[in-house]
Order: structure tokens, then sequence, then C-alpha cells
């Protein structure tokens, strides 16, 4: 639970929806991330541009390699075959 | 001699249109989900209150949810191709947008109204209306893998954004990559891939040849009593109600989760360490979990399988009540973490591919946003409830035995739902007529 209530214009935010919404702030629970990422930090022991090179690596790869799955499956289908009928489309 | 052309083979295209909503929803999510990581560089940089920057992000989750229906609505009257692609050019444009934030109030408006609307447009519950369309046999298992992307993006995007946070140590520059992202990887995914039916290419669900008399295809095509192209229609029966109600539990029992359950766990004596590993597990086996769940509901119904996990989550919390009374240490809350990080998002796949086999795919966008918002509801009442039970009590004991009784409630109804007699799955040609619809349910 996030301590305190948004100090903006009162007037702008009813006070219920105010509590509402700040009893609903996991997303931004800096504390638990810290400590997340202080396991992670324990666990991975890499600086911090071979994470983000790794990780940037994984989310390139996923649509590059489905694409050429998808051209190298494309091309193996001979032109007569290559029309959208049946189940031969890529 | 066989053709070696002929011998490839062909992955069905539904496949390509599942890997790219999985992608949209791991992008799209992990991105949103970052928004922690910016609450200390950017409350130290402005000065703001964690409550001011909090509110834009709670803000977010309310717009996001009840502007489901409206985005589903879209889906459904569209197709869902240009809502997805165009929601998610917005998701990018904001989310760089926000690394040029300057006030509060811009903040809140970017990420709490723009970005949190746009989101809805790419979210699950619309990707998933598309998915039913290309699949019906295997509609569960494709819509939990789209489930399951949804939790790898928090998993993969967040330490990717804590990472590169802590590289460049500038907030702008990690807004302007996550919002790259979804631009230059998600959009031409997207643009690729998603279509809105499989008849737009000429084929047909599952991947299925041309419809033979009396053959498999043929029974796939049938469409249940209760097929609608209206959501008010279908809030006129009771399956839709049945669903809706427990998704009602659902939301109030993972968002109560969500909020509070770390605090409980430190209360009960365990370290926050331990408590921030433990939570990050149950999230981890959110993926397998809705995965799985959509794997083993397309081969042995859904509605069982629906109150089996709600009945599982609900002897979860019973063992979070009940067993640290006598059980010291962090066991009891290791074995709920598996409990319930594997029935955590498994209602969503299981939820939308029932809803489709009952309703039909017609109006699934906007049926299953109006869903969301009661899972929506759920979620808020059950925050602000144990919130408010705390200030009073002083403990979370009250509010976990209130929200978690209320599971078996929900796997009762969600086991009282007449799929055999609704569901176009158990429908058998030519005589329309329900198979085995006086047993089962």
């Amino acid at each position: 639970m996030l301590p305190g209530l948004p100090t903006l214009p009162g007037f702008l935010w009813p006070g219920l929806i105010c509590k509402v919404l700040s009893h609903h702030g996991e997303p931004a629970d800096p504390t638990l991330l810290a400590w997340i990422k202080h396991r992670l930090d324990q666990l991975l022991d890499f600086g911090p541009w071979t994470v983000v090179g790794v990780l940037g690596l994984v989310l390139v790869a996923i649509p590059v390699g489905l694409m050429i799955l998808f051209w190298t499956q494309r091309s193996r289908i001979p032109p007569a075959l290559d029309e959208p009928s049946g189940d031969a489309a890529p | 001699m066989t053709n070696p052309a002929k011998a490839v083979p062909n992955l069905y295209f539904g496949w390509y249109v599942v890997a790219a909503c999985t992608f949209i929803a791991l992008i799209t999510m992990g991105a949103r989900n970052a928004f922690g990581i910016f609450v200390l560089p950017m409350t130290e940089e402005f000065g703001w209150s964690r409550g001011a920057i909090s509110f834009a992000a709670a803000l977010g989750f309310l717009v996001n949810g009840l502007t489901q229906p409206f985005l589903g609505r879209l889906v459904d009257r569209t197709g869902g191709r240009s809502t997805v692609l165009i929601s998610l050019a917005v998701v990018g444009v904001s989310t760089i947008l926000l690394s040029l934030t300057f006030h509060i109030l811009f903040l809140v408006f970017m990420f709490g109204v723009v970005t949190s609307v746009a989101a809805s447009g790419s979210s699950i519950t619309n990707t998933g209306a598309i998915l039913a369309r290309w699949f019906r046999r295997k509609r569960a298992t494709v819509v939990g893998i789209t489930a399951g992307g949804a939790s790898a993006g928090g998993l993969i995007l967040v330490p990717f954004a804590m990472y590169l946070l802590q590289a460049t140590d500038s907030w702008r520059v990690t807004w302007i990559a996550l919002g790259g992202i979804v631009l230059v990887l998600g959009i031409p995914l997207g643009w690729m891939f998603i279509h809105e039916s499989p008849a737009q290419r000429g084929l047909l669900p599952d991947g299925d040849g041309e419809p033979q008399a009396g053959g498999q295809a043929r029974r796939e095509q049938l469409q249940g009593p209760l097929d609608t192209d209206s959501w008010t229609q279908s809030y006129k029966s009771l399956p839709i109600w049945q669903m809706s109600g427990s998704y009602i539990v659902c939301g109030a029992t993972t968002f109560l989760l969500s909020v509070h359950f770390v605090p409980f766990v430190i209360e009960k004596g365990i370290s926050p360490s331990t408590a921030a590993t433990i939570f990050g597990v149950m999230m981890g086996l959110n993926a397998i979990g809705a995965t799985g769940a959509g794997i083993l509901s397309d081969y042995f119904g859904r509605k069982n399988l629906l109150a089996l996990v709600y009945f599982t989550r609900g002897c979860g919390y019973i063992l979070l009540l009940v067993v640290p009374t006598f059980l010291p240490g962090a066991t009891a809350f290791w074995i709920f973490a598996v409990v319930a990080g594997f029935s955590w998002i498994a209602t969503a796949p299981l939820t939308t591919s029932l809803t489709a086999d009952v309703y039909g795919t017609r109006a699934l966008g906007t049926i299953s946003g109006v869903s969301f918002v009661f899972h929506q509801v759920g979620g808020f009442t059950s925050v602000m409830l144990a919130g408010f039970l705390y200030d009073l009590t002083g403990s979370y004991t009250i509010p976990f035995a209130i929200v978690g009784s209320l599971l078996f409630p929900a796997a009762i109804s969600a086991f009282t739902i007449k799929e055999r007699r609704y569901s176009s799955r158990y429908l058998t040609a030519p005589s329309l007529q329900p198979q085995g619809a006086s047993g089962g349910d």
C-alpha cells in the first residue's frame, strides 16, 4: 500500500476517488521493484549494459525470427500453390 | 517421388497471428508495467509526492478497464486490424512523449488517459476476439498463449527498463526506448500478421481444409443457441452473468494480491527481500498457468477447469491464512505463490474462449470488454475494502478472509454454467441439437 494521497488540487480529485486509486498503486510501487532489482543483481551479477543488450536481443529476435520463418516458408511454396486457398497461405 | 516443395510442412497462418498478438501483448503490457521504475527518478526531479505519481498509474488502470468495451465494440465493427495497429501507434508515440514530461498533469493525461485508452485497443481482450475467429478447436490454447505473453512482458520489459535506466541514468531515454520498441518492433509485426479473419486469406479456422458434408469442418461452423451480434442480448442470458460474476471475484482476488500481498507477508514476519522474491515467482508462474489452462480446456472443456481454477485459488487463500499460524517461516507463502501464480490469469483464456463458444465472435470484443469492466470493478472494490479494513483493524487478515471466501461461490457459479447446452463446441450436425445436453452440466 502506498503512503499518502495525491497532493493534487482537491477540486480536481474527489476524495473518495483519490482514496480508491491510491490503494491501487502496485504498478507504481518502486520499493517492490527495488527489492526485485536487488535480487536480480544478486542472481545475474552482470553490468547493466550487458543485461540491456541480452534482453534487447531477445526482444528483436522474436519479430525478426518470425518474419524470417514466414518468408522462408513462403519462398518454398511454388507460385502455383501460393494462392489464397485451403491452408496454403504462408 | 514426392514433390519436395509439397513435402514442406506448411504452418497455418493463424499461428503467425498468434505470435504477433503474443508479442504485442508482451511489449505493451511490459511497457505499462515498467511505470514503477520511473517513480523515484521523476519524483526526485520534479519534487512530486509518491501519491501524485501513483495516481497517474492507478488512473491509467481505471481508464484502461472502463474503455475496454468501447474499443471492443470498435474491433467488432471494423474487424480489429486497424484498431490494433492504430492503438499500437498511439501507445508508442505517447510513451515516447512521456519523455517530455514537465508537469504532473502532463503525466496524468499522457499515461493515465492517452496511453491507457490506446492500450485498451491492443489489449489481449481485443486480440483474443480476433484470435477466436482464427481458431475454434484450439481457441483457449491460443488465447492462453497471448495471455502468457502479457505476463512475460513484465518479466522481460521491466528488467530491460530497470537496467537501461541504471545504465543511462536518464528516465527520458528509457521512456523513448520503451516507446521505440512498440513502434519499431510491434507495428511492423502487427501490420504483417494481424488479419481480421481466416476468410480474408481464403482459409478456414484452425487451418482446416475445405468443408466436407457432415465432416468436422462443417460441425465447427455451427452457431450455438445464444450466438449473438449484440452485447446487450448476451446479458439477457444466464451464462454471461455466471462468467461475469466469477470474473468480479477474479479481479477482487488478484488485485488484492497485487497491492496487499507483499505488505501482508511482511506483516507475518517475512523479510521484504523474501517477500519480493515470492511475489516475483508468483508473477513468473502466470505465463505457464495461463497457457497451460488454455491447452487443457481445449481438451477437457472450459467451465469445469474454470471452476477448478477458482476453487484452487480459494484453497490457496485458506492456506495463506491458516498455515502460517502453525508453520513458521516462509513455506506457506511459497506454496501459496505456486498455487496463486498458476491460477492468477488462467481465468482469462478460459473466460474469453467460453464466451466465444457460447455467444460467437460477432460481438465478442464488446462482450469481453464489458466482462472485463466487471473484473476491474471487483478489483477496485476489494483493494479499497482491504485498505479501509486495514486502517480499521491494523491487519490484512480480515480482508483476505472476506475476499478469499468469495472464490468458492465463484467456483460454483462457473461450475453450473451449462456449457454443453450453449457452447458451439458441443453442437452436432446436421440436427443442430446439443450433444448430451441433459448430462455433464
